[in-house]
C-alpha cells in the first residue's frame, strides 16, 4: 500500500493561496486537485468576495454555499488571517517558512504595502516560489488600472468582433480571462518549483491577464504583424459569426467545410447539387443549403442534430446548458463532473480536472468554511496554543 | 398578551454590550428586534469565551447571551446602498438604538435628522462613553477606563495596592439598562403624542449616578471616601461569606457569633449605641470569633444560619453557586434555549416578572440569518435586486 | 539567485511534439519557452497542415519568398513553434516509426493532437511507446478525449465552446444565437496540457513510471463556466445570459465612443465607484441623486444611467475615455482590436513583442509569453524550425546515425525538408 505521500503527483507540496475571487484561487484549486496541500488564506470577518456570489440554495448559509466559492475553492484547507496586522503578517510568514509556493492575484502594489513582497518571503524561505497574477503586470502605463473580467476581456482583443453591428459588443460568459491565466500560472508555478527543488532557490513568477489574453489570439496577431494594413477589424461585427439553427428544443449549429458539404446535403435531404461548391455562386449556394439545414433542424432536438450530424462526420454541435452538461453521456463516461458533499450547501455537482491519467487526482474535497482549519494549521502546523489562538481571534487577526 | 412591547419594531445598530443589552431587554419583552450587523458580524462574536477556547463566531458566549430574541441582518453601513437600506427599514421601526462613536451615524445619513425625516416619531437612542457633547466626547473608552473615570474604582480594592474594577462589564450593562428605561419613556411620548426624539445616554453618567451616596457625602462634608473604608469577605470552609450589619442588628449579630450568654454579657456591659457609630471597631473586637464561627462552616450553612438569626449575610457566589441556586431556580431565572450551532445552554432571564408575559425565548441569530426574510418583507426589493446588492458586498 | 541564473527551468527535459494546428503546438511552445528541448516531429507527407494552407498568412502576402519555400513561411506556424527543433519522419513507414520509437526511448514525453485513433493506427499508441520507454509520458490533447461515446466526433473550437457550455452563457439575453466566440478551447487545451505534463514529470520523479494523459478540450472549456454547473446543481435553475453584466455591478457594459464601432467597457462595482464616475464625467451632483445613489436605484433607472454615460463616451475616443476614467479610479477598458494591441503602449513598454529573425520569413514581430520568471528570463532563443531543419543534428546526435544512413533515409523520403506533394500540389497520402 503506497504511503499517502506518494499517492498524487503534487503530494508533499504546500501552497498558500492568498488570492482574490477567481484567477489566483483557480490556480490554487488546480494544484490542490493534483495533490498539493493548498491552504486558502482569506480575510477574517467576511472572507473572500467570491463567497457572496449567489444564487444560494434556499435556507443555506450565505457566505458558505455560493456556487462560485464552492467551485474555485474546492480541494483546499481554509484559514483566515488579517494580513494588515503585524501579528497576522508574522503568522503568515511562519506559514511561508513551511510552504513551497505562494499564489496571489492582488494588484501589483498590494504585497509591497503589506510588507510581504518577494524579498520578504524569500527571507522566510529561500526556496519559495511566489506566483503573482495581476491584470497588467508589474510595470507599464496600465499597471495601476482597475479592471474586472469584462474590462480585461474587452482590452484583450476578443470582444471587438462579437455581437451584432447594431448593438454593443459582448463578453464571453463565465471567466475566460481568469481561467486562461490561472492555467498559465499553475504551469509556471510547477516549472519554477521544479527548478527550486533542483537548485534550492525559488523565484518570483509574474503573469499578466492582459498578456495572457493576447497570447490566445494567434491568427489575428500574426496578421497584424505580417500585414502592415491589417487591423483585424475590417469585417462588420456579426457578419462573420457562426450562426446556428433552431432545433425543436433550442439552438444547434451545423458547420460544414467545403469537403463536407456533400454529406451535409445528404443528411438534410437537400438536392445533391447544393452539396457541391459552385465557384460562381459561393454565397448563394451556401445560403440555399443552409435553408435546408434550418428546415431539417426544426424537426429534431438539438441533441439529435448533434448526433446525426456527427454520424456523418460533420462538425455539428449545440450550446449545452448546465443541465445538458450534467446529463452528457460523454462527461458521464469520463466521470468529469464529480459530486462533493458540503456541510452547508449539501451535495453539489462540480467539474473536476479535464484529463484522465494514471497520476490520479486527489478526491474532491468541499470548499472550506471561513477559517475552518485555523486550529489545524496554526496549532498543528505552527504549534500555537489554544490560548494564543483565542487571543488572536479576539483581536480579529484570525477570525 | 405575548409581551408589552409586541408590535414594536426596534432597529439595533450596535455591537458589544451597551446597545445589544438595551435591545435584549426589549426583545425579551416582545419587541421585534432587528439587529444590523457589519460584514463579519458584531465584535462580540469574536470576544468569546468559547467552548474549548476554539473561536467560532456562532459560539461566543457573550454574543449568544446578549443577542437572544433578535433577528440578524448584515449591512455594510459604509455604502450608499447600505445606508439607504437602513433608512428604508427605519420606516418600520419605532425605536432605533445605536452605540457608534458620536457623529459616526450622522456622517452616514443615519443620525437623528435623517431618521426623523424618514419617520417623524422615531426614538433614536444613542449610547456612548461620554455622551454626544462635551470635551471628552471623542475619547476612546472601555469598561475599565470608564469604571475608573466614574469614581467607583477609587474606592475598590486594598489600600496601598492597585485599585480594582468590578468583574464583568457592569458599567456597560448599566448604561444599557438606563438606555432601555429612557427609551421606553421617550417611546411613551412618541406613541401617545407622535413626538420622537434623540435620547443621549452616556456610560460615564450611569456609573456616576450609581454611587450618589458618596457624592452626597462629599457635597455635605467634603470627605472623599477611601479604599481603607471597605471590609473584606471572611473565609469560610469552602469560600467566603460577608456580613452587612446595621446598628439595630448588632445584638443579633453578637448572639449569632458569640452565643446567647456571651452576647447578653456584653449587652449588659453598656449600651450599644456607644459603639454603634463605629461598626468596624465592633467587629474588630469580634474578628477572631467571627472567623472561628465561619472558617469551619460551609458558606451555605453560614449564610442560612445567619439569615435565620436575622443577620444580613451573604456568601461569595461563583458560577456554580449561581446556576445551582435554589432561589434562582424557584423563580425560573435561568432559561434554557437551544441554539442551532452552540447547542442547548442556560441564560439569565429577565430580572423582573411580569404577569402574563409569554414571550418565547429564542436563541441568538446566526450571522445574517434573517437578511433575506427582513429585506423581502420590509422593503420593495425583488429577489433579483437582493442578489445584486449581495454580490456587490453590501450584505456582507 | 546566482544558482539559477542562466539556467532555464526545463533544461534537460526532451519532448517529441507531434502536435498540429494550435492546441498541442501551443503546449509545446510553453515547454520550449521554459527551456525544454521540444522536437517538432512532422511527416513530409503530412506536415503540420498550417504549413500548406491555401489561405495562409505569409509575409507581405508572398508565399514563395526568396527561396520558394512557402511551407516555411506560414505565419501561423512561425508564431507557435518557436524555440523548437524540427524533425521530419514518415511515421507510416517502418523505418520512420522505428526511429520515432528510438527517439522516444531517450525522451521524456510525447505530445499529440491527432484525431482519435490515428496514433494507435500508426503503431505509436501509449502501449507501444511505453514498451519502448516505460518512463515515457504521452500527452494527448483531444477535442473530447480518447474515450467515451463522443470521443471520435469532429469538433472545432467553435463547436467545443458550444458543447462545453460557454456559448449558452454568452450573448444578449434576448438572443440565443449571439455570436461571441474566438476558439478559446485551443489555448485552454494547450495551457492545460502544459500543466499536466509538469505534474506527470513530478509523479514520474517519485514513482519512476510514466503515464498517458488523456485531455479533453471540451472539458477544459467547461471549466470556464464550471460555477454555472455548481449553481444548477444547487438550485435546479438555469443561469441566465447576462450579456456584459457582472453581478453586483451597476452599471456594467460597453458604451459607444467616437468613431465607427468604437466602444469602451466600464464597470461600477460599488456606490463609491459611482461617485467617482460622476466626478469623472463632470456630473458630481448625480452621486447623491436618489435616482442613482444606490445600486438598486441605478438598476431601476438603467436607461437613464446608460444615456448619461453614453452622452459622455460618445464625445471621446475609446482610448481617451479609458485613460480618463482610470485616472478617476473607475474600472474601464477599451474594446481593442489586434492592430491596436500590436501598437499598444503598455504592451510595447513591457517588451511583450519580440523581434525574431527567421531565415524564411525575415524579421517579424511576435507576441511573447504570459509568464515571466525573475531569475530565469525567457526569450525566443530560436525561430520556428524549418521543415526538417534539424534532421541530421537529431538523428546523428541523439540516435548516433551515420551520415550514410541519413542520406538513405532522405533518398527514400522517410525524412526530408520539403513536403511531398502530388502533381496537383496536394499532399501525397500514403495508402494504408
Amino acid at each position: 500500500m503506497a504511503s499517502p505521500e506518494a499517492l498524487h503527483p503534487l503530494s508533499g507540496l504546500r501552497v498558500l493561496d492568498i488570492g482574490r475571487e477567481v484567477a489566483g484561487p483557480v490556480c490554487g484549486r488546480l494544484l490542490a486537485r493534483l495533490g498539493a496541500d493548498v491552504i486558502r488564506v482569506e480575510s477574517p470577518g467576511t472572507g473572500d468576495p467570491a463567497r457572496r456570489r449567489g444564487p444560494f440554495r434556499a435556507g443555506a448559509a450565505h457566505g458558505e454555499s455560493g456556487p462560485l466559492h464552492l467551485y474555485v475553492n474546492e480541494g483546499k484547507r481554509g484559514v483566515a488571517i488579517d494580513l494588515r496586522t503585524a501579528s497576522g503578517r508574522d503568522l503568515f510568514l511562519n506559514l511561508v517558512a513551511k510552504s513551497d509556493a505562494v499564489v496571489e492575484n492582488f494588484e501589483p502594489r498590494v504585497l509591497g504595502k503589506l510588507d510581504l513582497a518577494y524579498a520578504t518571503l524569500a527571507a522566510a524561505r529561500p526556496e519559495i516560489v511566489l506566483t503573482s497574477i495581476s491584470t497588467f503586470g508589474d510595470g507599464g502605463p496600465y499597471r495601476d488600472y482597475r479592471a474586472t473580467e469584462l474590462t480585461v476581456f474587452a482590452m484583450g482583443g476578443h470582444m471587438y468582433r462579437s455581437g451584432d453591428a447594431a448593438r454593443q459588443p459582448l463578453r464571453m460568459g463565465g471567466w475566460p480571462s481568469q481561467y486562461l491565466v490561472a492555467l498559465h500560472a499553475a504551469y509556471a508555478t510547477l516549472v519554477a518549483l521544479r527548478l527550486a527543488e533542483e537548485r534550492g532557490v525559488g523565484q518570483h513568477v509574474t503573469l499578466s491577464i492582459f498578456e495572457s489574453q493576447v497570447t490566445a489570439h494567434a491568427q489575428a496577431m500574426v496578421e497584424v504583424s505580417y500585414y502592415a494594413e491589417e487591423t483585424g477589424a475590417c469585417t462588420p461585427r456579426g457578419a462573420m459569426g457562426l450562426r446556428g439553427v433552431r432545433a425543436r428544443d433550442g439552438m444547434a449549429m451545423v458547420t460544414a467545410q467545403e469537403q463536407q458539404m456533400g454529406r451535409l446535403a445528404e443528411l438534410v435531404g437537400a438536392p445533391p447539387e447544393l452539396g457541391r461548391v459552385d465557384p460562381m455562386n459561393r454565397e448563394g449556394g451556401r445560403r440555399a443549403l443552409l435553408e435546408h439545414v434550418a428546415r431539417w433542424a426544426e424537426g429534431h432536438t438539438k441533441r439529435e442534430v448533434y448526433e446525426l450530424g456527427q454520424a456523418m462526420h460533420i462538425p455539428a454541435s449545440y450550446p449545452a446548458d448546465p443541465a445538458d452538461l450534467l446529463a452528457s453521456p460523454q462527461y458521464r463516461h469520463r466521470g468529469f463532473i464529480e459530486s462533493v458533499d458540503h456541510p452547508e450547501a449539501g451535495r453539489v455537482a462540480i467539474p473536476g480536472i479535464p484529463f484522465r491519467w494514471a497520476g490520479s487526482t486527489a478526491p474532491p474535497r468541499p470548499a472550506p468554511r471561513l477559517g475552518e482549519h485555523n486550529a489545524e494549521v496554526f496549532g498543528g502546523l505552527l504549534g500555537l496554543s489554544g490560548a494564543q489562538l483565542a487571543q488572536l481571534a479576539g483581536a480579529g487577526v484570525i477570525a | 398578551m405575548t409581551g408589552p412591547l409586541a408590535g414594536l419594531t426596534v432597529l439595533e445598530l450596535g455591537q458589544g454590550v451597551t446597545a445589544p443589552y438595551c435591545c435584549l431587554i426589549m426583545g425579551q419583552l416582545g419587541a421585534d428586534v432587528i439587529k444590523v450587523e457589519p460584514p463579519g458580524g458584531d465584535v462580540a462574536r469574536r470576544m468569546g469565551p468559547f467552548p474549548g477556547d476554539v473561536p467560532h463566531r456562532e459560539r461566543s458566549a457573550l454574543f449568544l447571551s446578549l443577542n437572544r430574541n433578535k433577528r440578524s441582518i448584515v449591512i455594510d453601513l459604509d455604502t450608499a446602498t447600505g445606508q439607504q437600506l437602513v433608512r428604508d427599514l427605519a420606516r418600520h421601526a419605532g425605536v432605533v438604538v445605536e452605540d457608534a462613536a458620536p457623529g459616526a451615524m450622522a456622517e452616514r445619513g443615519l443620525g437623528y435628522e435623517s431618521l426623523s425625516a424618514v419617520r417623524a416619531d422615531v426614538v433614536l437612542t444613542s449610547i456612548t462613553p461620554f455622551g454626544q457633547s462635551g470635551p471628552y466626547r471623542d475619547w476612546g473608552a472601555t469598561e475599565l477606563t470608564l469604571f475608573a473615570l466614574g469614581g467607583l474604582m477609587n474606592i475598590m480594592g486594598e489600600p496601598g495596592r492597585v485599585p480594582l474594577k468590578f468583574g464583568g462589564q457592569p458599567g456597560l450593562h448599566l448604561a444599557g439598562a438606563y438606555a432601555f428605561a429612557a427609551t421606553q419613556t421617550a417611546l411613551y411620548l412618541a406613541e401617545e403624542h407622535g413626538i420622537g426624539q434623540h435620547v443621549d445616554v452616556a456610560i460615564l453618567e450611569g456609573l456616576g449616578a450609581s454611587h450618589f451616596q458618596d457624592l452626597t457625602e462629599y457635597e455635605y462634608t467634603g470627605r472623599i471616601r477611601q479604599r481603607a473604608d471597605l471590609r473584606l469577605p471572611i473565609p469560610a470552609r469552602d469560600g467566603f461569606v460577608s456580613f452587612s450589619v446595621q446598628a439595630h442588628q448588632y445584638g443579633d449579630f453578637r448572639r449569632l457569633i458569640l452565643g446567647e450568654e456571651a452576647a447578653a454579657a456584653i449587652a449588659a456591659a453598656g449600651p450599644d449605641d456607644a459603639v454603634a457609630r463605629d461598626r468596624a471597631r465592633l467587629e474588630g473586637e469580634m474578628d477572631t470569633q467571627i472567623l472561628e464561627w465561619t472558617v469551619d462552616r460551609g458558606k451555605y450553612k453560614a449564610y442560612f444560619a445567619a439569615q435565620e438569626a436575622h443577620v444580613p449575610a451573604a456568601y461569595l457566589a461563583d458560577m456554580t453557586d449561581l446556576m445551582e441556586s435554589p432561589q434562582y431556580a424557584a423563580r425560573g431565572f435561568w432559561v434554557e434555549v437551544d441554539h442551532p450551532v452552540a447547542g442547548a445552554l442556560r441564560y439569565p432571564g429577565l430580572p423582573a416578572h411580569l404577569t402574563g408575559l409569554a414571550v418565547e425565548p429564542r436563541p441568538a441569530p446566526l450571522l445574517g440569518q434573517q437578511t433575506d426574510e427582513i429585506l423581502s418583507s420590509l422593503t420593495d426589493l425583488t429577489p433579483h435586486e437582493i442578489a445584486e446588492i449581495r454580490a456587490a458586498g453590501v450584505l456582507g | 539567485m546566482t544558482a539559477v541564473r542562466g539556467r532555464l527551468p526545463l533544461e534537460g527535459v526532451r519532448i517529441l511534439d507531434l502536435g498540429q494546428f494550435w492546441a498541442a503546438p501551443n503546449a509545446g511552445r510553453a515547454w520550449a519557452d521554459a527551456g525544454a528541448e521540444v522536437i517538432k516531429v512532422e511527416s513530409c507527407r503530412r506536415p503540420d497542415p498550417l504549413r500548406i494552407q491555401a489561405r495562409g498568412i505569409y509575409p507581405d502576402h508572398d508565399p514563395r519568398g526568396e527561396h520558394g519555400d512557402h511551407w516555411n513561411r506560414s505565419g501561423m506556424i512561425n508564431e507557435r513553434n518557436r524555440n523548437k527543433l524540427g524533425l521530419t519522419l514518415d511515421l507510416q513507414e517502418p523505418r520512420g516509426r522505428d526511429l520515432f520509437l528510438r527517439l522516444a526511448r531517450v525522451s521524456d514525453a510525447v505530445s499529440q493532437n491527432f484525431s482519435t485513433g490515428v496514433l494507435e493506427r500508426l503503431g505509436l499508441g501509449y502501449n507501444a511507446l511505453a514498451e519502448a520507454n516505460p518512463r515515457i509520458i504521452l500527452v494527448s490533447i483531444m477535442s473530447q478525449g480518447l474515450t467515451g461515446p463522443e470521443s471520435s466526433y469532429v469538433s472545432y473550437g467553435g463547436n467545443l465552446e458550444q458543447l462545453g457550455g460557454i456559448s449558452h452563457l454568452s450573448g444578449y439575453p434576448d438572443d440565443p444565437d449571439s455570436s461571441v466566440g474566438f476558439a478559446l478551447p485551443d489555448p485552454l487545451g494547450g495551457a492545460t496540457a502544459a500543466l499536466a505534463l509538469l505534474a506527470a514529470l513530478r509523479h514520474r520523479d517519485r514513482t519512476g513510471r510514466g503515464m498517458e494523459i488523456d485531455l479533453s478540450q471540451r472539458e477544459a472549456a467547461t471549466l470556464v463556466v464550471g460555477d454555472s454547473v455548481v449553481e444548477h446543481s444547487l438550485t435546479g435553475e438555469q443561469p441566465p445570459r447576462i450579456a456584459n453584466h457582472e453581478p453586483g455591478a451597476s452599471p456594467s457594459d460597453a458604451y459607444p465612443c467616437a468613431g465607427y464601432d468604437e466602444w469602451v467597457t466600464l464597470v461600477v462595482r460599488s456606490d463609491a465607484d459611482w461617485a467617482r464616475l460622476c466626478t469623472a464625467i463632470g456630473r458630481s451632483e448625480l452621486a447623491a441623486d436618489p435616482r442613482f445613489a444606490t445600486i438598486v436605484a441605478r438598476r431601476r433607472h438603467r436607461d437613464e444611467v446608460d444615456a448619461l454615460i453614453t452622452a459622455w463616451t460618445a464625445q471621446r475616443s475609446k482610448h481617451a475615455a479609458m485613460s480618463w476614467l482610470q485616472q478617476w479610479g473607475v474600472a474601464a477598458g477599451a474594446v481593442l482590436n489586434p492592430r491596436e494591441l500590436f501598437v499598444d503602449p503598455h504592451l510595447r513598454t513591457r517588451g511583450f513583442w519580440e523581434r525574431v529573425h527567421d531565415p524564411s520569413d525575415g524579421e517579424q514581430e511576435y507576441y511573447g509569453r504570459a509568464f515571466r520568471f525573475s531569475a530565469s528570463p525567457l526569450t525566443t532563443r530560436m525561430p520556428t524550425p524549418q521543415l526538417g531543419q534539424h534532421n541530421r543534428e537529431i538523428l546523428s546526435g541523439l540516435l548516433g546515425l551515420a551520415d550514410a544512413e541519413i542520406d538513405e533515409l532522405e533518398r527514400d523520403e522517410v525524412i526530408g525538408t520539403r513536403p511531398v506533394l502530388n502533381e496537383s500540389g496536394g499532399l501525397m497520402v500514403r495508402a494504408r
